[in-house]
C-alpha cells in the first residue's frame, strides 16, 4: 500500500471530497422532475404554476440554462417583463450564444417597447433562416422599425 | 463540454461553501469557548499575586535559552533585558549558532565573558558545542558557541546544557514584559497535574518604544500593514489558543513565548530538525511522548504574560514569514497524521489536529481559490446573487465580525494598548483587514503550502528593521 493511502490528511480530504461530490450530486433535491413538470404545465399554457416549478428548479439549479432560459419564456408569457429579460439576460452570461436566450431577450425588449438589438435579430435570421419563431420575430422587428 | 464545466463549478462553490460554513462553525465554538477561559483566567490572574509568586521557595528555577545567528545588533540588549526579569532563579544560556557577525564578540565584550570548560552531557542530539563562556559579573549568563545548525538544534543544545525543570526559548528580537515569566509559571504552580507547556500571549511591539531592551511606552504602528498584523495577533491570541487549550486540545503555542518542562521535551527527543517550526512540532511530540507514557500532564495557556515581538514591515517579508509558518504547519501535520481523528489522543486527536490539519494547513488553499473563484463565478453569471452575498458573507463578514469581537475583548480584559485612540483605531481595522489583507495572507499561504506539495521546503529568512528605540534619560 502506498504510504499517501496510509495519510490521514489525505484520507480525510478524500472523505471531505467524496463526502461534497455525493451530496451535490446524489442527495441534493435534483432539479430535473421540477423542471419537466413546469414544461408540462407551460404547454398546457398553466404559465403561473410553470413558473413556480421553473423557480423552484432555478433555486436547486442557478446555472442551469434550459431552467432559466424556461423561466424567463414563463415571466414573458405572463407579462412580467422585467423578470423575463433578468432570466434571459442572465442565460446569456452563462451562455452568449444560446439561440433560446438570445431570442426571448429580443422579444422581451420588442415586446416591452424598448430598443430591440437589430443586428442580434439579423444575425439569429441568417443561422436559423428556418426556425418560425425567429423569422416571426425578425418580421415583427422589420414592421416595427425595431423601435416604438 | 459547456454543461460539464458548470457542473464543475456548481462542485467547486459547494466545496468553499461547506469549507467556510465548517471554518466558521468551528471559530464560533472557539470564540464562545475563548470569551468564557479569557475571562475566567483574567479573575484568576486578578487573585495572584506576583510577590508571592517570587518569595515562594517553591518556584522552579527556569533556564532561559536564546538561539542567535547574526544577531548583534539585538543580542546585547537582548540579553540586558532578560537579565532584568524578575524571577528568583534564572539561567541564562546563550546558543550562538555559528554567527558569522559579531554577535559572540558583542556579549564577550559587553559582560566580560571567559572562556570555560564546562561538561556538556548531549542529551539530546545536537551540533557539539565549540566552547564555553561564562560571566563572574553574572553567574547565571552562558553562552555556547557552537556550528551552525538551525534553530532546533541550538535549543537542544541551550536544553542540554540546562540544569533548571523548566525552560524557555527566547527569540533574540522578542521583549518579554518584566513579571512575563512569574505570570507564565503562576498556572504551573497551582495545578496539581504536572504542567508541561505554559503558553502565553505575543504581541506586536512595532510603533512601541523600547529603552534598553523593555517597552517604556505602548503604541500602534504607522503603516497599514503593521496595523493589521496587531489586530490578527490580537484575534490568533484571543480567539484561538485559549479555546483550544481550554477544550485540552493545545497544538499551538508560540515558540517565541512558551515555558517548557525540560525533561519532557528531552523524553520527546528535543526539538525537531525536519520542520521549519520546531515550536509547534515540540508540541505535538509532547502529546505523542507523554500519552504513550499514560502520564498525566497538562498544557496551558495565560493570557496575562505577554511577550513584544517586530512583525515585518514590508509585503515581501510578511509573505516570506507566511510562506514558512504554512510550510512548518503543513510539515509538522504531515509527519504527526496517525494522531488525526485517533480517540487516544483525546480532543486533540479528534478535534484541534482536525482543525489544524483540514483547516489551517490545507484549508488556506480552498480560501485562496474561493478568494478568486466567487467573485469571477459571480461575473461571469455562473453564481446567482443570493449565493454570492452569502459566500462573501461566510468568506468576509463573519470575520470581520470575529475581528471586532476580538479586539473588544481586548479591551474588556488585558487592556495594553492605554488610550481610547488605540481602540478606536483598531477597530476601524478590525473592520477593514478582512478585505484587502486576509486575502492577501491567504495567497502567501497557499504559496507556503504549494512549497510543500512541490518540495521545496527551505526557510526563508524573514530580515526586520529594528524596533524603535530610544536611549536611556
Amino acid at each position: 500500500m502506498p504510504e499517501w493511502a496510509k495519510n490521514r490528511v489525505v484520507l480525510g480530504l478524500l472523505v471531505f471530497f467524496s463526502a461534497v461530490g455525493v451530496w451535490e450530486f446524489r442527495l441534493k433535491p435534483q432539479f430535473r422532475p421540477m423542471y419537466e413538470q413546469g414544461i408540462v404545465l407551460y404547454q398546457r399554457g398553466r404559465y403561473l404554476e410553470a413558473l413556480r416549478e421553473f423557480e423552484r428548479a432555478y433555486a436547486l439549479a442557478p446555472n442551469q440554462v434550459e431552467i432559466i432560459v424556461m423561466a424567463g419564456w414563463s415571466n414573458l408569457k405572463l407579462r412580467h417583463h422585467e423578470e423575463a429579460r433578468f432570466y434571459f439576460q442572465r442565460a446569456l452570461r452563462i451562455e452568449p450564444r444560446n439561440v433560446e436566450a438570445q431570442l426571448g431577450a429580443a422579444l422581451v425588449d420588442w415586446q416591452s417597447g424598448r430598443a430591440v438589438d437589430e443586428k442580434r435579430v439579423r444575425a439569429l435570421e441568417s443561422r436559423y433562416p428556418d426556425d418560425p419563431a425567429v423569422r416571426a420575430m425578425a418580421a415583427a422587428v422589420r414592421s416595427r422599425g425595431g423601435r416604438k | 463540454m459547456h454543461d460539464r464545466v458548470l457542473v464543475l463549478f456548481d462542485y467547486v462553490n459547494a466545496v468553499i461553501l461547506v469549507y467556510f460554513v465548517l471554518t466558521n462553525a468551528t471559530y464560533t465554538l472557539l470564540m464562545l469557548v475563548s470569551l468564557y477561559a479569557v475571562t475566567m483566567h483574567s479573575k484568576y490572574a486578578a487573585r495572584i499575586g506576583n510577590q508571592d509568586l517570587l518569595d515562594s521557595p517553591v518556584t522552579p528555577p527556569v533556564a532561559l535559552i536564546v538561539p542567535a545567528h547574526n544577531e548583534e545588533e539585538g543580542i546585547v540588549p537582548t540579553v540586558l533585558s532578560l537579565l532584568e526579569l524578575e524571577y528568583p532563579e534564572k539561567e541564562l544560556i546563550v546558543v550562538d549558532d555559528g554567527s558569522s557577525d559579531g554577535t559572540a564578540s558583542r556579549l564577550v565584550e559587553r559582560f566580560g565573558l571567559q572562556a570555560a570548560d564546562f561538561i556538556y552531557r548531549p542529551r539530546l542530539k545536537a551540533r557539539a558545542p565549540l566552547g564555553f563562556f561564562y560571566s563572574p559579573e553574572y553567574p547565571q549568563l552562558l553562552l555556547i558557541r557552537k556550528e551552525n545548525g538551525g534553530k532546533a538544534d541550538a535549543l537542544n543544545v541551550g536544553i542540554n546544557m540546562a540544569r533548571s525543570p523548566y525552560f524557555f526559548s527566547v527569540d533574540a528580537d522578542s521583549i518579554i514584559e518584566r513579571q512575563g515569566v512569574l505570570r507564565l509559571m503562576a498556572p504551573v504552580l497551582q495545578s496539581r497535574i504536572p504542567t508541561v507547556v505554559s503558553g502565553g500571549v505575543v504581541r506586536i511591539a512595532n510603533g512601541c518604544t523600547v529603552r534598553e531592551g523593555k517597552i517604556v511606552a505602548v503604541d500602534l504602528p504607522g503603516s497599514w500593514l503593521e496595523r493589521c498584523q496587531v489586530v490578527e495577533y490580537i484575534r490568533t491570541f484571543l480567539f484561538g489558543r485559549p479555546g483550544w487549550n481550554f477544550l485540552h486540545a493545545t497544538f499551538i503555542a508560540s515558540g517565541a513565548f512558551c515555558l517548557l518542562h525540560r525533561e519532557s521535551v528531552i523524553g520527546a527527543g528535543g526539538f525537531a530538525t525536519d520542520t521549519v517550526t520546531e515550536d509547534i512540532d515540540v508540541i505535538a511530540s509532547l502529546h505523542r511522548s507523554l500519552r504513550a507514557k499514560g502520564e498525566p500532564y497538562r498544557m496551558v495557556f495565560a493570557t496575562d504574560p505577554i511577550c513584544w515581538t517586530e512583525a515585518p514591515k514590508e509585503v515581501r517579508m510578511l509573505a516570506r514569514q507566511r510562506r514558512r509558518w504554512q510550510l512548518g504547519l503543513l510539515q509538522t501535520v504531515m509527519k504527526h497524521n496517525d494522531m488525526i481523528f485517533n480517540p487516544s489522543y483525546g480532543a486533540l486527536g479528534m478535534m484541534g489536529l482536525p482543525f489544524h490539519a483540514y483547516i489551517e494547513a490545507v484549508g488556506c488553499l480552498v480560501e485562496a481559490l474561493g478568494t478568486v473563484l466567487i467573485p469571477f463565478s459571480f461575473l461571469v453569471g455562473a453564481m446567482p446573487l443570493s449565493l454570492f452575498l452569502l459566500l462573501m458573507f461566510l468568506a468576509v463578514g463573519y470575520g470581520t465580525l470575529l475581528s471586532t469581537g476580538s479586539v473588544l475583548m481586548e479591551e474588556a480584559t488585558i487592556r495594553r494598548y492605554p488610550k481610547i485612540s488605540h481602540v478606536v483605531t483598531l477597530m476601524g481595522y478590525a473592520l477593514i483587514e478582512n478585505f484587502g489583507y486576509r486575502q492577501m495572507t491567504a495567497f502567501f499561504r497557499a504559496q507556503g503550502a504549494i512549497q510543500y506539495l512541490t518540495g521545496r521546503r527551505r526557510w526563508e529568512t524573514v530580515r526586520k528593521s529594528g524596533m524603535k528605540q530610544v536611549a536611556h534619560a
